[in-house]
């Protein structure tokens, strides 16, 4: 019965995974980006980064798409709960230290929400399988408030310091508008009104 | 005064042993609130905002304070006329109208003194001079200003009111003078060739107030030698006043002069039209240098804006500078600095912006005008900017962006404004053909174009076309002609700004089918030209006109074609 639970578990985890989209970077004309949509410039990172085989989830197929990754969803409003299964219904997923280039579709207020890493496919306890016990919770939601006239936004590069047990020390924001900035123009061959936002940190 | 930004800003006061002496300084020690204009607290609130949706923290604060009113420290000094004065930092009371006087008692009775003229103000020295409405004179004697010689050592204190939670509170503060004659190179100036540092406690709120040595033969039993002005940060007990002698030589020069504000001539402002055009025709400008220029008018104008856009667009060093050149101010600096940032990019995109000289001051235009007209010319282009006497000094209050010269506005990348790039990927096109001498009839076209990249387009047409024939027993019939046409295109998008233009060449081959009967027309090869005129992007609005003629005829055909196409079309 145990093992059937366990099962249960590990295929609902899988499921969610399976969810998360594997956005690739904006590839379009950066100068033609739909009326109501946003480019979203910026990057992740865990410090210390990940070791190989800390993510206990090679094993499982769709679990190699997610070593050395952050997922996140980002919402148009705040939505004040711990991380869930059903709240990363339709999460996103993004290399640790490598910026992304993701369209979204506008909206005065953007919070990246309920940013985790997926550690481990393993549910701790066996009687709740919509505990999921392998996800590391990163501090978050971010609030994002686009500036009027912007619709290429750098928010920065967010740092999580954590410690040996994982728990987040620090969360630090780097700005590198320069260098993303070139990056972007030699990305796209052409010059790029990017716009640096602030991460937020949401009222309640 | 950008070096300054390394530097906190404070005020200070001192405590001293002596009871007597503590509570008779305390007489000459007022709170000095700036009184803004309803202008300026609109700016504040409006910048809060800004702040606030921007998620800058620390300026949505510093400018909320600023709404409710700001505070600093001053002391009293009695001239030998007997006239009454506050000597206060500048910064205390930049942009300010007028200020107010709070003079507190030791059982916390208060006198306060409104509307009181700011007499002379010094933005270098960071050094003002308040007088007492309608000319009152309550002290029949001010502090002292010492002319004693400074000794490392030395016990001082600092008087004045920094705030606690959010009112001022006063606070007597001793220490030691740590270098009496302290050269910091990014404070010294031609004017103050050294400061005192010391360690007398100093918090914000104390900027303006008095640096003193206990001497009981003086008033409030105190030897003013100092105005407590800056806080090293990231230093234990670093703090740094003006001394006592550039105080008074700036009042001595200032009473003589009636005061600051008046004056004003147009040798001076033409001197200073002459070196803001020299800032942008050198090779080394940099926009730090340009802030003593900016009018407290053109801040409350352009302020907003240009502090945005540091703040969204210029690189994380200028950012950082101007947000860090916030800490310890008045926030009129960091705003100051912005608009300079934001003028020198701005006139750094002008071709030629070193081929720029100053044309006239319309000096006679000052009789009808606050501000007097000064143009100069922009690599060939006149325009108007407008500058105004302020703080002893002509700055300027507006200078039109929008008038300099563009020509052909290159980006970053180094591309042209003028694109070779394709305003839309689909259209969806309704026209006609107009009656000519080969064609009796309009013809009414359909059609579908998809781009494949910025040069090549594939168009079918469908359209739909009326004839009045003649048959074979000669009675005249109507015809209805279903037109089909699959068209190759090579087109030269030529994008600037909102507008594109697009001439192009096409080939197409088709034929017309009638409804009613087995007429089989027009089967030839075409060929046509055009051009579209395209307004927007996703959607845009397109009107073209192309002309067609026949290259080859395949099958018989009853004309030749020979005719005008015009069309409207959206495209996404």
């Amino acid at each position: 019965m145990k093992i059937a639970i366990l099962l249960i578990a590990v295929l609902f985890l899988i499921g969610f995974i399976t969810a998360c989209e594997s956005t690739g970077d904006f590839s379009g004309d950066i100068h033609k980006i739909g009326e109501d949509k946003i480019i979203l410039i910026g990057s992740f990172e865990l410090e210390p980064p990940l070791k190989p085989g800390e993510q206990n989830i090679a094993g499982f197929e769709t679990g190699k798409d997610y070593i050395n990754k952050i997922i996140f969803t980002i919402e148009n409003r705040n939505i004040k709960e711990a991380v869930r299964l059903a709240n990363l219904d339709h999460c996103l997923k993004f290399d640790f230290g490598k910026t992304f280039y993701l369209e979204h579709k506008y909206s005065e207020e953007l919070y990246i929400s309920f940013p985790s890493v997926w550690m481990s496919a393993t549910t701790r306890n066996l009687s709740s399988v919509t505990e999921v016990r392998g996800i590391l919770s990163l501090p978050g939601p971010f609030l994002i408030k686009p500036p009027a006239g912007c619709r290429i936004l750098y928010f920065g590069r967010v740092r999580y310091h954590r410690d040996a047990d994982n728990n987040i020390t620090e969360v630090e924001i780097i700005d590198e508008f320069d260098a993303v900035k070139k990056e972007a123009e030699q990305r796209y061959k052409t010059s790029i009104d990017m716009c640096r936002v602030r991460l937020q940190v949401p009222e309640y | 005064m950008m070096k300054r930004k390394m530097l906190k800003l404070i005020l200070m006061l001192f405590v001293t042993g002596a009871v007597v002496s503590f509570g008779q300084i305390r007489s000459f020690v007022p709170v000095v609130r700036p009184v803004y204009t309803e202008k300026t607290l609109s700016f504040f609130r409006s910048m809060s905002g800004s702040m606030k949706w921007l998620g800058y923290d620390e300026l949505y604060m510093l400018f909320k304070s600023y709404e409710s009113g700001g505070h600093g420290s001053g002391f009293v000094y009695v001239a030998a006329d007997r006239t009454n004065y506050v000597i206060t930092n500048y910064h205390v009371i930049a942009g300010a109208q007028t200020s107010t006087l709070e003079f507190e008692k030791e059982d916390g009775s208060k006198t306060v003194y409104e509307k009181c003229p700011i007499f002379a103000w010094n933005e270098t020295l960071d050094l003002a001079i308040i007088a007492f409405p309608e000319g009152k004179r309550p002290f029949t004697s001010g502090l002292n200003i010492s002319t004693r010689t400074l000794e490392d050592g030395m016990d001082v204190w600092t008087a004045g009111f920094p705030g606690l939670i959010s009112d001022p509170v006063w606070q007597l503060g001793k220490g030691n003078i740590t270098n009496s004659s302290a050269r910091i190179a990014e404070l010294i100036t031609p004017e103050i060739t050294t400061l005192i540092q010391h360690s007398a406690q100093v918090d914000a709120g104390n900027s303006g107030g008095p640096l003193l040595i206990a001497d009981r033969t003086k008033t409030g039993g105190y030897d003013m030698i100092g105005i407590n002005t800056w806080k090293v940060t990231g230093r234990q007990a670093a703090n740094v006043s003006i001394p006592a002698s550039v105080i008074r030589d700036f009042i001595e020069k200032t009473r003589t002069q009636g005061g600051s504000g008046t004056g004003g001539t147009r040798t001076a402002l033409e001197s200073r039209g002459r070196g803001f055009i020299m800032f942008f025709t050198s090779e080394d400008r940099k926009y730090g240098q340009m802030i003593d220029y900016i009018s407290h008018d053109c801040v409350l104008e352009i302020g907003e804006k240009a502090l945005t856009e540091v703040l969204t667009k210029a690189p994380s060093s200028v950012r950082d500078e101007i947000i860090g050149s916030f800490s310890g101010f008045s926030p009129f600096k960091g705003i100051r600095m912005a608009i300079s940032y934001y003028l020198l990019e701005n006139i750094n995109r002008i071709p030629e912006s070193r081929n720029s000289t100053l044309s006239a001051v319309d000096w006679e235009a000052r009789e009808n005008l606050p501000k007097v007209p000064v143009k100069f010319v922009f690599a060939g282009t006149e325009i108007t900017s407008y500058w105004v006497y302020e703080y002893d000094k002509w700055r300027l209050v507006s200078f039109p962006l929008t008038d300099l010269p563009r020509e052909t506005k290159k980006n970053e990348a180094g591309q042209s404004d003028i694109r070779i790039e394709r305003p839309y990927n689909l259209s969806i096109t309704a026209g006609s053909i107009l009656p000519s001498d080969s064609v009796d009839a309009p013809t009414w076209i359909f059609g579908f174009n998809a781009s494949i990249n910025d040069f090549f387009v594939y168009a079918l047409e469908l359209g739909i076309r009326s004839q009045v024939m003649t048959d074979i027993y000669y009675d005249e019939a109507t015809y209805y002609f279903f037109h089909m046409n699959f068209v190759f295109r090579f087109q030269v998008p030529v994008k600037t700004g909102f507008l594109s233009f697009i001439p192009y060449a096409s080939v197409g081959a088709g034929g017309e089918f009638s409804f009613s009967s087995s007429v089989f027309n027009k089967p030839p090869i075409v060929g046509m030209a055009g051009l579209q005129l395209v307004l927007g992007e996703s959607p845009s609005y397109i009107l073209g006109c192309e002309y067609q003629m026949h290259l080859i005829k395949i099958l018989d055909s009853n004309r030749d074609i020979s005719q005008f196409y015009i069309y409207v079309a959206v495209g996404f």
